[in-house]
């Protein structure tokens, strides 16, 4: 120990020793061993300690930080998830994110074109209900909107970062939690997306991976950007995924 | 008269009810490693607010304090893979000892020293208004907590640095003295040394302000 601070007698590591003592007593419900008379220093330290961890404990985070932030964390993990379950995408997530910078709307057309515009439905024939009918065009909407909603924030967040502007962090969380929502969409509810919205999802996810990503040299890393980021790359993944099984669907199905 | 301490609920005073048996937590950081969902989110329910805390009482801006919370999360989890399981050293007192615990807080400590590290210039005066939340508490006694609170925490990061992280660590967050000890890479005999010096410290300053002026924020905050 060589900080001055941390020197100490024998008198101060007994006082020290006493009220840390003191201290468990008091977290275990357990009686001191001095009476507030025998000791009234050690127990004004006490009162303070006491006060201070007390009142403490009243400081919280937000609650809408505190929802929003868990559900990023927990998305965070996610590649763990994958990781160990090896799944495995169609092409691996950097082999398929790298080439797409210049082939994305072409790529989009040309799967389109293999796989016609119909609903996803992997299941024989991908019949759906009637009843099915409304909410798949909610959720066509829905898609639609936050797409456009997904463009519009991404060209403000290039913009500013163009301008050499500080990336204003509600942006990047509205592209992740925009990201996530399409995304967990295509992947809890394949049956009410369209080809068209997968693919129109794929192309603007890579596009705001590869942008997010350009971008990012050129700022200091936030947990936002980092977030934006990832919510972007599990958004091509998860529509390759998607696509993926649309097309071994129709190899099935296909006399 | 002499001082008298709080009734009832010391240990809820001191932080030291929080949080999971060792079992639950070990198996909880286990499914947390595979990635699985709900563990992730357990064990982040569990520490958030003592990380958020100790953020707080390093940089004092809320917003600073949330986004540094989230940092280190995803620091956190990105690392979890690589966390092994091992137990601290021996403790006197009775409370539990986590290693996972000691490890998110060297992550939180070590990320918040290069916090200042960047940006020396950062901290602002925000208020800590936007940041109590108790619904057991009534406005008035919110109202007088927010004060004094705000007060101390001003105070302890007036203390020298090991005094202070000491004192965040232990009565703020709610670590034992191993875990501070582990977090710090201190001895736990340093520990206790630095924590009692901290609070004769504490004691000693409020003891001066009120003999100079005797605020009223102060005086309710000795009578609670």
């Amino acid at each position: 120990m060589d900080k001055f601070e941390e020197w100490m007698t024998r008198g101060e590591e007994a006082d020290a020793s006493q009220f840390a003592d003191a201290i468990d007593a008091l977290a275990t419900n357990r009686p001191l061993a001095d009476s507030p008379d025998e000791a009234p220093d050690l127990y004004a330290e006490l009162q303070l300690a006491s006060q201070l961890a007390g009142g403490a404990a009243a400081l919280q985070p937000r609650a809408a930080y505190r929802a929003r932030s868990r559900a990023l964390i927990v998305d965070a993990a996610q590649p763990l998830a994958r990781k160990r379950a090896r799944v495995q995408p169609i092409v691996s997530r950097q082999s398929f994110l790298v080439p797409f910078a210049s082939a994305a709307a072409a790529a989009g057309l040309t799967i389109a074109a293999v796989l016609g515009a119909t609903q996803l439905g992997y299941g024989p024939g991908g019949a759906q209900s009637s009843g099915a009918a409304v909410a798949t065009n909610l959720t066509q909407r829905s898609i639609q909107e936050d797409l456009r909603s997904l463009q519009s924030t991404l060209d403000a967040v290039v913009a500013a970062a163009d301008r050499g502007e500080d990336l204003d962090p509600v942006l990047l969380r509205s592209i992740a939690e925009t990201t996530l929502n399409v995304t967990a969409l295509i992947e809890q509810s394949p049956g009410a997306v369209r080809v068209e919205d997968v693919i129109s999802y794929y192309q603007a996810a890579a596009t705001t991976h590869i942008k997010l990503g350009e971008i990012a040299p050129r700022v200091s890393s936030t947990p936002a950007l980092m977030a934006a980021q990832r919510a972007s790359e599990d958004g091509v993944f998860a529509a390759s995924k998607a696509i993926q099984a649309i097309q071994e669907d129709r190899a099935h199905t296909t006399p | 008269m002499p001082p008298e301490l709080p009734a009832g609920g010391a240990a809820r005073a001191f932080g030291l009810d929080e949080g999971l048996s060792l079992e639950n937590e070990r198996q909880l950081v286990e499914r947390a490693r595979w990635g699985e969902a709900d563990a992730v989110g357990r064990l982040y329910d569990v520490y958030v607010s003592q990380v958020y805390r100790y953020c707080l009482g390093r940089v004092r801006n809320p917003s600073d304090a949330e986004d540094l919370t989230e940092e280190i999360f995803l620091k956190v989890i990105g690392a979890i893979e690589g966390f092994e399981w091992r137990t601290l050293g021996s403790d006197q007192g009775s409370s539990e000892r986590s290693p996972f615990r000691s490890w998110v807080f060297r992550i939180a400590h070590n990320h918040v020293v290069s916090f200042h590290r960047r940006a020396a210039a950062r901290g602002t005066s925000a208020e800590l208004t936007e940041t109590l939340r108790d619904d057991r508490r009534g406005p008035q006694e919110l109202a007088e907590t927010r004060i004094a609170i705000q007060e101390v925490m001003d105070a302890v990061r007036q203390l020298p640095d090991a005094q202070r992280d000491v004192i965040l660590l232990r009565f703020v967050s709610g670590l034992s003295v191993a875990e501070t000890a582990d977090v710090l890479e201190k001895q736990q005999t340093n520990v206790k040394v630095l924590q009692h010096k901290g609070i004769q410290r504490l004691k000693r300053m409020f003891e001066a302000v009120e003999a100079a002026v005797e605020p009223v924020s102060l005086q309710r905050f000795r009578r609670r």
